[in-house]
């Protein structure tokens, strides 16, 4: 089995980020959620499955910094219907594992199941 | 004999109400899959999805996957996903290149055009004629401006009868690319919704919902859409006929008199595009697309061409619909297509700064029409100033229900016809 080294400390330094954010988004705590977000953040989620390139095809959300905080204000209006009343969420995540590490730059994956409750039912 | 009787459609669809049950009966469906989807001419897929010899792309007609393929002669095909033997679907990839299906059951392969081209042990089919064996088709197939339509029924009227008022939209879209042709390159989001798939066909075209359902994103966007839909808007609803509908903002636009100004932009942010279009069109034709700005028209029963958007509209039940959405690309406009494609991905699909609300409204519809009381829904704004523009068409203000009943009267005629 090849070794690696896992610094534990910063292994768990990054979890806690992940479950602090999770934490966040799941109480619908978006000022401090996106208050974690640098300024060069991007939030990606791919569509179809595959991880085709957002700059050229189609994907659910490929948000910029202020496409982010346009979002929030959506919200914060109190009028947008699909989150009124908002849903019931819980977050699981797992597989946190970190790929590189390189100065200021961290490569992690991990793994992460939704709970969502609310009048369409429940998605998980 | 019990006779399946059949609805009563005078009764259901009236000149300004229409009947609850419309949208949530199972039998209702099952009669609309004969009459409309697997009857009329009915939005496939576009050339540029199958650009070369031997592509082909998974898209449906109704609950039917359909697969659209590009022979190595460059005609396209429009052929069923079932191998004539046993049934199998003979293709599990969306898209792809192929000159040959092979189904993985028993092994028999067919060609990108529908033919059978052999199968293993042939000595076990003594006297059976391959010609016979081919994957199915859609009978009919029609293409306008590079737009694939298909048709069940193989006969009928012409693709170009059935667009009818609409042909004019597509002619206009097109004319937004300095080459004349859209592309549909930028891949789909799938966005289900769980209702009735009218509810979507009417909201496409309904200029009376934006300000309410989208008002949290007009504030905070400081977009003028808004006004665009209001009472005191210039624009027009238009029934094209055959079903088909529009927003028709262009007398808005045309008082702005902004080009671009429809895109949210300005003439001097995509200069590159402006200059192809004013050597395409000369300057001055150039300006007046560039202030008309997009069609939002909704081609009965499934094509939306949404100003920057196309949505293809697919029913798998009585109560679930798919939306399949793609930002418009127009051919020789890179740096407007950049563009289009970062708002579509903003606007639409399940988390869309628009479309999640549209589709939170069309699931608590579906719901609230299974209540029994009103039994109705009423249709009848505008009405009282209803008019026929100089073509002919029957126009209202830009928050009337004149596509709705005019896609109504459609559906009536469809549905009572034999």
């Amino acid at each position: 089995m090849a070794s690696m080294t896992v610094n534990s400390e910063l292994l768990r330094e990054i979890e806690q980020f992940l479950y602090r954010e999770a934490r966040l988004a799941d109480d619908h705590d978006y000022d401090a959620w996106e208050a974690l977000w640098t300024s060069d953040g991007v939030y990606w989620i791919p569509a179809n499955g595959d991880d085709g390139d957002p700059e050229q095809v189609m994907s659910i959300v490929y948000d910029n910094r202020s496409r982010i905080a346009l979002r929030i204000k959506q919200l914060n209006t109190g009028k947008r219907h699909s989150q009124n009343p908002r849903s019931r969420l819980r977050r699981m995540i797992s597989n946190v594992e970190l790929l590189s590490s390189a100065e200021d730059e961290l490569h992690v994956t991990a793994n992460v199941c939704v709970f969502e409750s609310n009048a369409r039912g429940d998605i998980t | 004999m019990n006779a399946p009787t059949q609805p009563n459609w005078a009764h259901l669809v009236r000149a300004d109400h229409v009947h609850g049950s419309l949208y949530t009966d199972p039998t209702i469906f099952h009669a609309e899959l004969e009459k409309i989807w697997y009857r009329t001419w009915v939005y496939v897929g576009h050339v540029s999805e199958v650009p070369k010899a031997n592509d082909f792309v998974m898209k449906s007609i109704g609950p039917q996957a359909v697969l659209m393929t590009r022979d190595k002669a460059g005609a396209i095909y429009l052929l069923q996903n079932r191998c004539s033997h046993r049934g199998n679907q003979v293709c599990q990839q969306q898209k792809g290149n192929t000159a040959t299906f092979t189904c993985p059951y028993h092994g028999w392969a067919f060609a990108n055009t529908g033919e059978l081209r052999g199968y293993p042990f042939p000595a076990g089919y003594a006297g059976v004629d391959r010609r016979e064996l081919g994957l199915g088709r859609v009978p009919r197939l029609s293409v306008y401006r590079g737009f694939v339509f298909g048709s069940f029924a193989p006969d009928g009227p012409t693709l170009e009868e059935h667009l009818g008022g609409a042909r004019e939209a597509i002619d206009r879209l097109v004319r937004t690319s300095p080459a004349g042709e859209i592309e549909i390159t930028a891949g789909f989001l799938k966005h289900q919704t769980r209702a009735n798939w009218k509810f979507l066909v009417e909201n496409e075209t309904d200029g009376y919902h934006p300000q309410f359902v989208h008002r949290s994103i007009f504030s905070v966007a400081k977009s003028g859409i808004g006004d665009l839909y209001s009472d005191a808007s210039s624009a027009v609803a238009r029934d094209l006929g055959g079903g088909h509908s529009e927003n028709d903002l262009r007398p808005e636009f045309r008082r702005l008199d902004a080009p671009l100004g429809w895109f949210g932009t300005t003439a001097d942010r995509l200069p590159d595009y402006v200059a192809k279009m004013n050597t395409a069109y000369g300057a001055e034709d150039a300006r007046k697309i560039l202030v008309d700005g997009t069609p939002h028209t909704m081609i009965f029963p499934n094509l939306f061409i949404a100003e920057i958007q196309l949505f293809v509209l697919q029913p798998l039940a009585v109560d679930e619909t798919v939306q399949h959405v793609t930002a418009l690309q127009f051919k020789g406009a890179p740096d407007l297509n950049r563009r289009l494609r970062q708002q579509t991905m903003g606007s639409v699909g399940p988390a869309g700064l628009l479309l999640a609300d549209d589709a939170e409204m069309y699931e608590r519809t579906q719901r609230g029409v299974q209540t029994r009381e009103p039994p109705f829904l009423f249709l009848g704004r505008g009405r009282h100033r209803e008019r026929r523009d100089p073509e002919g068409f029957l126009i209202g203000d830009a928050t009337d229900e004149v596509p709705a009943r005019g896609m109504w009267r459609h559906y009536r005629a469809l549905m009572e016809a034999e």
